[in-house]
């Protein structure tokens, strides 16, 4: 979308912040905020499997799929946002590092897109339809230093 | 959690994360000098890998300078960052960004040292922007790769 007025630049900085906080709740673990963030009747689809019909089936679903995970790092960058009136469609790229606690040495890359619907319900944004498309995906493994030495900042 | 209602909330959440942006930036081309104005007076770091935390860098002298020393062995850098979210409370915020960073090792141009991290940063104003007060990285995945950079070139 075009940016043309101060409405346009909030509603679109509110939507990138409903779809980065999916990321960070979901890799914080905290599913209550992550089901805060879909509209009662939303749908989510992954990996191209069936639908999920509403928001908590949804969450259900991930807390399922996350039950497992040592760590996740969800790295998502907003791509595209259209909004037509109280309704947005938007699109992310994502690169996910996600490692289990069964295996801290292996880490599953996962790169894809998420294709987006939102809403406006009263006064903010949701998400009323989410499908993530996985374009590639592999398992690498290296040992994890403790405490890490070496390059940071 | 900072719901965005107003200009000011944009304008705000632009500035701050301009700042961060420009930490990663100029870490990444090793300008020191312009890596220095990105922090208050102040500001402290630590970072934690596999829930060990290092200890806490005090100064904003003291961080230019051990980012000098940590990044000394690196000829390339890229820290690919996204900002999540900047939350604002009048003065002060907190942030929250993502980061994958490549980096290079100097001795050994087929060599790279990638992290999957995230940076839980304190900001507060300072005229029309924002200092850095407070970061904690948080690494949770790293890995040395090795690949013939030839071959990459074909």
């Amino acid at each position: 979308m075009t940016v043309r007025t101060v409405a346009d630049a909030i509603d679109r900085l509110a939507v990138t912040e409903i779809l980065h906080r999916y990321c960070s709740q979901i890799d914080a673990g905290n599913f209550t905020a992550v089901r805060e963030l879909f509209t009662d009747d939303a749908r989510g689809r992954y990996w191209g499997g069936e639908w999920l019909e509403g928001g908590d089936a949804i969450v259900q679903w991930l807390v399922s799929t996350c039950a497992s995970a040592l760590f996740m790092h969800h790295m998502d960058k907003v791509y595209s946002i259209e909004i037509d009136g109280d309704r947005a469609t938007a699109r992310c790229h994502i690169t996910a590092h996600l490692t289990g606690r069964d295996a801290p040495g292996t880490v599953m890359l996962s790169v894809g897109n998420y294709v987006d619907e939102l809403r406006r319900e009263d006064g903010g944004w949701k998400i009323s339809s989410r499908a993530f498309e996985q374009g590639w995906s592999e398992l690498r493994q290296a040992d994890q230093p403790e405490p890490v030495q070496g390059a940071a900042g | 959690m900072t719901t965005v209602r107003t200009f000011e909330d944009v304008r705000d959440h632009i500035n701050a994360s301009d700042t961060l942006y420009r930490y990663c930036s100029t870490v990444d081309q090793k300008d020191f000098v312009g890596l220095r104005t990105v922090f208050d007076d102040d500001a402290r770091m630590r970072f934690t890998a596999a829930g060990t935390w290092s200890e806490w860098v005090e100064g904003a002298d003291a961080i230019v300078a051990w980012v000098d020393k940590m990044t000394a062995d690196r000829s390339f850098q890229h820290h690919l960052v996204s900002v999540y979210h900047v939350d604002v409370e009048g003065d002060q915020a907190s942030a929250l960004a993502y980061l994958t960073s490549h980096q290079v090792a100097a001795d050994d141009p087929n060599q790279v040292l990638q992290m999957s991290s995230r940076y839980r940063n304190r900001l507060r104003r300072d005229g029309d922007g924002w200092v850095i007060t407070e970061i904690q990285l948080e690494i949770g995945w790293i890995e040395v790769r090795t690949f013939d950079q030839s071959l990459a070139l074909g």
